[in-house]
């Protein structure tokens, strides 16, 4: 049988809807470059499932000393360029003593519309996880949770059951 | 002005398609004019190859062609130049 695997899960419960789904994310060198370098840094960050990778302002690259490890063309609403990629690991804190790890993501350099935002947490980092938005009450719910389940949030499953009870 | 890792960068380009048709999918390291590594996974790339050389002069290049490569912003991303 093979190990169980844990899952680590965070979740952001806002004060009414919001618009974008932003948290905190600590940007650091990956954990295995044992080189001196320097402590990770906290940013403000928005999940966007409308950016293949995940994204730094150069700010944030200059900010943490980062070295480019790699390059790649990026298209977007402005155009397209060759831009620098980074290896970084994204931590994200939820409470004093938890927080949630993704190890080696590779990042683009990218400057964003937005001026307080200096992350973009795109698919590459999503799509290793179960990611859900939901807004009862008027309050937007944010639950991201790594590895992901094997059993898929179903929606349609949910609403049946629901509608079942009711009639 | 030449930016850093463009000349590991060209080198790859310049050999792309015999690069893909021997390592697709896996992640090369490009330094000092050839591939110096090839693995499964980039993380791995990166630490065992800044035990012999310093970051800043290798590339980790993925071998897949370039349109399977192309990073989309669909909302809010300016470009920025290199």
């Amino acid at each position: 049988m093979p190990p169980k695997l844990h899952r680590h899960a965070f979740r952001v419960e806002y004060p009414g809807l919001v618009r974008e789904i932003a948290t905190e994310v600590f940007v650091a060198w990956p954990c295995r470059i044992t080189t001196p370098h320097p402590e990770p840094q906290k940013f403000r960050c928005v999940w966007d499932t409308g950016a293949t990778t995940s994204a730094i302002t150069p700010k944030v690259a200059e900010s943490l000393r980062l070295i480019p490890t790699g390059k790649t063309d990026v298209r977007g609403a402005h155009g397209s360029q060759l831009v620098r990629t980074y290896l970084v690991d994204f931590i994200f804190p939820f409470g004093p003593n938890y927080h949630v790890a993704v190890r080696n993501v590779k990042v683009t350099a990218c400057d964003f519309s937005a001026n307080d935002v200096q992350v973009l947490i795109g698919m590459n980092v999503i799509m290793l996880g179960d990611f859900s938005i939901s807004n009862p009450k008027g309050k937007t719910v944010f639950s991201f949770c790594v590895p992901p389940h094997d059993n898929p949030v179903d929606l349609v499953e949910k609403s049946d059951c629901v509608n079942r009870r009711k009639a | 002005m030449p930016d850093i890792l463009d000349r590991e960068y060209d080198y790859y380009k310049t050999h792309e398609e015999e690069l893909i048709a021997a390592h697709r999918g896996r992640f090369l390291v490009v330094a000092d004019d050839q591939v110096v590594g090839v693995y499964d996974d980039e993380g791995d790339a990166l630490a065992e190859t800044v035990k012999t050389r310093e970051l800043g002069t290798f590339l980790i290049q993925q071998a897949l062609p370039s349109e399977e490569l192309v990073q989309h912003f669909y909302s809010r991303v300016i470009i920025h130049a290199a």
